[in-house]
């Protein structure tokens, strides 16, 4: 088919990227958290929590990185109500956190109520525009798809590469290793484990907030009541996917954010296959890719299970 | 501490499970239906989508003002339909609205086991059900909401310029396959050149998909859009707001949802009215089967065209209308799904 041709694909990809930003922030943070011994399954709610407010600072104060820190600080504070139970009490980290996923999606609409009311719409904020950069963008179909985003999208790839090489580099990745892997011998060596997989799992939820607020403030510049429509858990299985490596996890967010682009146009083209299966697309393939690809999975040994400094 | 709260804890079950037997003798003794006091909505949706779920939501207030006791529940899956009508009924309401086609399986199979309680589901009976086989408190009202896509498939054709249009639905309910197959069918009927996209998004919820799809439609050339999918068509008119895309509004006026006049029109259905007229037909007796409320009766109706829209394709527009509210024109629901 000759609709295949350069400009299809490079809008394509562009598109690809665009629906990546909120995954590649919010796996760059589980993978911290999940490194450090904490399972980020919370990370849905928090990055409601994130859309939310990043929408209602952008709103009230006119600024968009206003709204963004916002949004970031929302999912950070709303991170510590997990925390405090599969941290510190060290109760199950699976059940808190889906818990504090109901709560968050509640939550949210309520507060969304309280501030708008439910008879008018959200006013739009302007959204993130597109800055090219120089030189970069006038690379062929490279730099239509990868340098001709908006900031927001710089940020978060800048984020997973600092993350990256914060984790493979520095003594604080070390330690982050060391407290995943056997926090018994973290705490021998002066780590104090508590405090650390909080710091971890408040990081993680910073970066779901702005993966919250790339949601409302990246294209459509709204909050609609569940507007993450479970990116959270793409978070999830991305980071497995990654082996939970943040620059990996920027290949596989890209990977599942360009399908979803892929099967949208494909329903726009007019493809005879069933559109339920076009929909299934992205999720088909992240599970036959996770068949594939997880198999000699090693992850952080201590993943999941609670510390408790007294036990044995 | 753990022990009280146990004991604490096996004691609150007790008195529900009395509480839960208590009711249970009701059942056959009253069948009489003509009255009512509390009204219940179960919805797909949140009550803030400026759609589907909101209207249906200013319905029940509309309900409420005249004095009776309402209940609502959102969000509520198919999968859990059942025990949420279910309880309802249990807790003594006594009219149960499922806002959705999707829920006509679950509300058959509560009905029998509630003779003195009346339900209403927006759309069509459940297909393979034979009609006889219907409980007989249930009122199906299959509105014609597809008359409107087929309006707007007309108005669509007309206004396009670069001769594609599309279609965004957020799918899985056979309501929104009658407008995606009746949209088409509009479209065909001016013109058999004229291309037309659709896209099922498979979520009413996410508007950054609906904002993407929009985009991609409109790379693809397509240059008038109608959405029918609630929070993802918010993203859909959003990229049509930025970008001055021609659309076509769902459910409500939302025209003031967009900048311009590029919201060509909006496909109206009165569901305030629809569900708050309900009281006055139970109280009428013999409450129950299908009804076919569309354009003709304005339960369907298209709010008024934008400037955009020249006089005399207008006119053109109003004529099928006209037509199809005469009954000269009839649009079967066509719940194919490809």
């Amino acid at each position: 088919m000759d609709i295949f041709n350069l400009t299809f694909m490079s809008a394509l990809f562009a598109s690809g990227v665009r629906q990546a930003v909120p995954l590649i922030f919010g796996s760059t943070g589980d993978c911290v958290s999940e490194k450090s011994g904490v399972l980020g399954i919370g990370i849905e709610g928090e990055m409601l929590f994130g859309a939310l407010f990043a929408y209602i600072a952008a709103l009230k104060t006119g600024s968009l990185w206003a709204g963004v820190l916002c949004g970031g600080l929302a999912g950070m504070v709303s991170a510590l109500i997990p925390a405090l139970w599969a941290v510190l009490l060290q109760q199950d980290q699976s059940i808190t956190c889906i818990m504090f996923n109901i709560f968050a999606a509640g939550f949210t609409n309520f507060i969304n109520r309280i501030v708008f009311g439910t008879n008018i719409a959200n006013i739009p904020v302007p959204t993130f525009s597109n800055i090219p950069i120089p030189l970069l963008s006038k690379i062929p179909f490279v730099g239509e798809v990868f340098f001709n985003q908006s900031l927001l999208t710089y940020l978060s790839f800048v984020s997973a590469f600092v993350t990256f090489f914060v984790m493979k580099k520095t003594k604080l990745g070390l330690q982050l290793t060391s407290v995943g892997e056997d926090p018994r011998v973290a705490q021998a060596s002066g780590i104090n484990v508590y405090r650390f997989r909080i710091l971890c799992f408040m990081f993680c939820g910073f970066m779901a907030g702005l993966a919250g607020a790339s949601l409302t403030l990246g294209s459509i510049g709204t909050f609609t009541e569940g507007i993450t429509s479970g990116r959270g858990f793409i978070c999830l299985t991305i980071v497995i996917l990654a082996r939970w490596n943040p620059l990996i996890a920027i290949l596989a967010s890209l990977g599942f954010g360009s399908v979803e682009a892929l099967q949208i146009r494909l329903q726009v083209l007019g493809s005879s296959l069933p559109y339920q299966f076009l929909i299934a697309l992205p999720y088909l393939i992240t599970v036959v890719v996770l068949a594939i690809g997880g198999s000699n999975l090693r992850s952080p040994k201590k993943l999941g299970v609670p510390f408790d400094k007294e036990s044995r | 501490m753990k022990r009280l709260l146990a004991a604490l804890l096996s004691v609150l079950m007790f008195v529900s499970l009395c509480a839960c037997s208590g009711n249970k003798d009701k059942g056959e003794e009253a069948s009489d239906r003509t009255t009512v006091s509390k009204i219940a909505v179960v919805l797909p949706g949140s009550i803030t989508d400026e759609s589907w779920n909101q209207s249906a939501y200013e319905g029940l207030m509309d309900i409420k003002k005249a004095g009776y006791e309402t209940a609502y529940t959102e969000n509520v899956d198919v999968s859990n339909a059942e025990s949420v009508v279910r309880s309802y009924c249990s807790e003594g309401y006594d009219f149960v609205i499922a806002h959705g086609a999707q829920y006509g399986q679950a509300v058959c199979n509560v009905a029998p086991d509630y003779n003195n309680v009346n339900f209403f589901i927006t759309g069509n009976a459940p297909e393979d059900i034979a009609e006889a086989d219907l409980p007989k408190n249930i009122m199906f009202a299959d509105y014609r909401e597809c008359e409107g896509a087929y309006v707007s498939g007309v108005l669509a054709a007309l206004m396009t310029k670069s001769g594609k249009v599309g279609y965004i639905g957020g799918g899985n309910n056979t309501t929104q396959q009658s407008d995606k197959n009746a949209f088409i069918e509009g479209v065909r009927s001016v013109s058999a050149d004229v291309e037309i996209s659709t896209v099922i998004t498979g979520t009413f919820d996410d508007s950054n998909l609906g904002y993407e799809t929009a985009k991609a439609m409109n790379e693809a050339g397509v240059d008038v859009i109608l959405q029918t999918c609630d929070h993802t068509g918010l993203g859909a008119l959003q990229y049509c707001s930025e970008k001055g895309v021609y659309c076509i509004g769902y459910t409500s006026d939302q025209s003031s949802l967009v900048n311009g006049d590029i919201m060509l029109t909006s496909m109206m259905i009165d569901i305030p009215f629809m569900i708050s007229s309900q009281i006055d037909a139970i109280k009428a007796g013999n409450y129950g089967g299908q009804t076919f409320p569309g354009l003709h009766d304005g339960v369907v109706s298209m709010s008024k065209f934008s400037p955009e829209v020249s006089e005399e394709v207008a006119a053109k527009v109003n004529a099928v209308i006209e037509s199809i509210s005469k009954g000269d024109l009839v649009i079967t629901p066509n719940y194919s799904e490809n």
